[in-house]
């Protein structure tokens, strides 16, 4: 029917006397369509999504087609546009004919072509790379706080002793896993500072004032990376890890805090440094501050959710926080929900789309070699091994 | 002619630099450059498996202070042969100075000791100076003590650095060897 009508419509183009305009016009529009069309269809066939057509239609990977797309018909017309077409067979032979004229044979203008089309190719590759969602993805220092930077610890002096050890040890661990997140994914980098933070870092105006916020840590972490950003203007930004509670008078502020480019991760609410699952939660934690530093950045994520309703938990990434009881179901299932999947994809492409949900799903972190190296070289089991 | 003068000038270059690289090799005393390296390092062995030295390059020593109101006294601290690594602590670890007969206390915080100062440094300058927490298994850090200008009037003669988690504080004496060659490039 549809085949029919469109059929339909062309003969009676073709009749028309704009017809030798509206030829190659449509062709064009045609070949643009098919391509866009391939591009969706290849997107959802290798990364295992469903896109939205809309989404895909304002995605930084439409705009990239239509780029390529564009560069490969603006350099076609550049080598053909003015040059006399391949005459007939035959056409040569008649009597009366003009000497035959090579389609593609150099000669004037020739040089001009080239360049032009030397120019639509640095003008398409720049504007690839500037909207590759690679390129603008920074990446993000962690860095441990001294043991009782924010306070100090409950128990006795052996307690805190041991406490103080394991929390050592868990910044081994924390480096380790830095490496092998590094190791099996390029979608962006994670920097360990090997520098111990202390309150002190910040001016004294600064500790001061943080000393009176709801929630020092984070405050602190702020002032420190704002100090940086004077000297060092490409200074990253930061998930600083401590073994303190992060405050909000213990009702606001649980397992971890985000603000923009500083995030703070407390051990404290998981249990302490040496508690069973420390280093699931820890690695867990890593990588959703990473993400959502990144979202915050580039990908207008607001925290906390616009509109999200109190209290309802459904174990997505991005939720403010899953809450005191359910984060340990949230790390053992830590999964992104089908909207954020196709946030991410869209804000920073397939590759940290798959690496962000390989990541967050703690497979990498439950393989064999990870887990026996952790046994081996720094005695820690992980959950179920 | 001039091809030989060539070559004989070249060949003497070439042998000169053979002669000073095999002196540097073989261990040449830099010249003018007198210093003490103190360590607790004695006969060869450290006590604990660790090993703090501090080396006074005495030029940089008499004419260099912070702020004109301290010495910095820059630690390395090397484990040596420790089955794990070294706790270290802030509020706990101390260094005194000795010198002559004196006994000047350091303080590895220059936050408590002059805020002022501290936060006029650069940040990254205060992330520098911050005192670590832990020595790694077969590790190396530099720490950073500060000794107060006005009371250090001679140059020290041992540093006593007391690590809280390490049973007997780490007494840094000259080395002999050092000392020896120092005492006679002085009388020279």
């Amino acid at each position: 029917m549809l085949g029919d009508l469109w059929k339909t419509l062309l003969d009676y183009l073709k009749r028309t006397p704009y017809w030798p305009v509206l030829e190659p016009v449509l062709l064009v529009g045609f070949l643009y369509v098919g391509v866009c069309v391939v591009a969706y269809q290849y997107i959802q066939w290798r990364y295992q999504v469903a896109l939205d057509p809309a989404l895909f239609l304002q995605s930084y990977l439409f705009r990239r087609v239509s780029v390529g797309f564009v560069a490969v018909v603006g350099s076609f017309l550049a080598l053909t546009a003015g040059r006399a077409a391949p005459a007939p067979a035959g056409a040569a032979d008649a009597p009366g004919a003009r000497p035959a004229t090579r389609w593609w044979r150099p000669g004037r203008g020739m040089a001009a072509r080239i360049v032009l089309v030397l120019l639509i190719g640095g003008v398409t590759l720049y504007l690839l790379q500037r909207w590759a969602p690679e390129s603008k993805i920074s990446p993000v220092r962690v860095q441990f706080a001294a043991f009782g930077a924010f306070g100090p610890q409950e128990g006795d002096d052996r307690a805190r002793a041991r406490a103080a050890d394991e929390y050592l040890r868990l910044r081994d661990v924390a480096q380790y896993l830095l490496y092998e997140i590094n190791h099996r994914q390029r979608a962006w980098q994670l920097e360990f500072e090997t520098g111990i933070f202390r309150a002190d870092l910040v001016t004294g105006a600064d500790e001061k004032r943080c000393a009176q916020d709801t929630t020092p840590p984070l405050c602190l972490a702020e002032a420190f990376r704002r100090g940086m950003l004077t000297r060092l203007p490409s200074y990253p930004p930061l998930v600083l890890v401590a073994a303190e509670p992060l405050g909000g008078d213990g009702t606001q502020a649980w397992f971890w805090l985000n603000r923009g480019p500083v995030s703070v991760v407390t051990t404290s609410d998981w249990g302490g440094p040496g508690s069973a699952g420390v280093v699931e939660f820890l690695a867990y934690a890593l990588v959703v501050q990473s993400l959502m530093i990144h979202m915050q950045a580039y990908c207008g994520l607001a925290q906390p959710p616009v509109g999200a309703p109190e209290g309802v938990v459904i174990g997505n990434v991005f939720d403010l926080q899953p809450g005191f009881n359910a984060m340990r179901a949230a790390v053992l299932t830590g999964h992104l929900s089908p909207r954020d999947e196709r946030r991410l994809l869209n804000c920073f492409g397939p590759e940290y789309m798959r690496t962000a949900t390989a990541l967050l799903s703690l497979g990498w972190l439950r393989s064999p070699p990870v887990s026996k190296n952790l046994l081996d070289v720094y005695g820690v089991k992980l959950l179920g091994a | 002619m001039w091809t030989k003068r060539v070559t004989t000038y070249t060949v003497a270059w070439i042998g000169l630099a053979l002669a000073a690289t095999a002196a540097l090799g073989a261990g040449g005393r830099t010249v003018n450059d007198p210093q003490t390296t103190h360590t607790n390092v004695q006969m060869g062995a450290a006590a604990e498996g660790v090993i703090a030295s501090v080396t006074v390059q005495h030029v940089g020593y008499e004419l260099n202070s912070v702020a004109g109101k301290y010495r910095l006294v820059p630690i390395l601290l090397r484990a040596a042969g420790r089955p794990g690594p070294v706790t270290l602590s802030r509020e706990q670890d101390r260094l005194v100075v000795i010198s002559g007969t004196a006994r000047i206390p350091a303080s590895f915080e220059l936050s408590a000791l002059d805020r002022a100062l501290w936060d006029s440094l650069a940040p990254q300058t205060r992330t520098w100076l911050t005192y670590p927490d832990r020595l790694d298994k077969d590790g190396a850090v530099m720490v950073y003590a500060f000794a107060p200008l006005a009371e250090l009037k001679t140059p020290p003669t041992a540093f006593e650095y007391t690590i809280k988690s390490l049973a007997t504080p780490l007494l840094l004496r000259p080395e002999a060897a050092k000392a020896a060659a120092l005492t006679g490039a002085a009388g020279g």
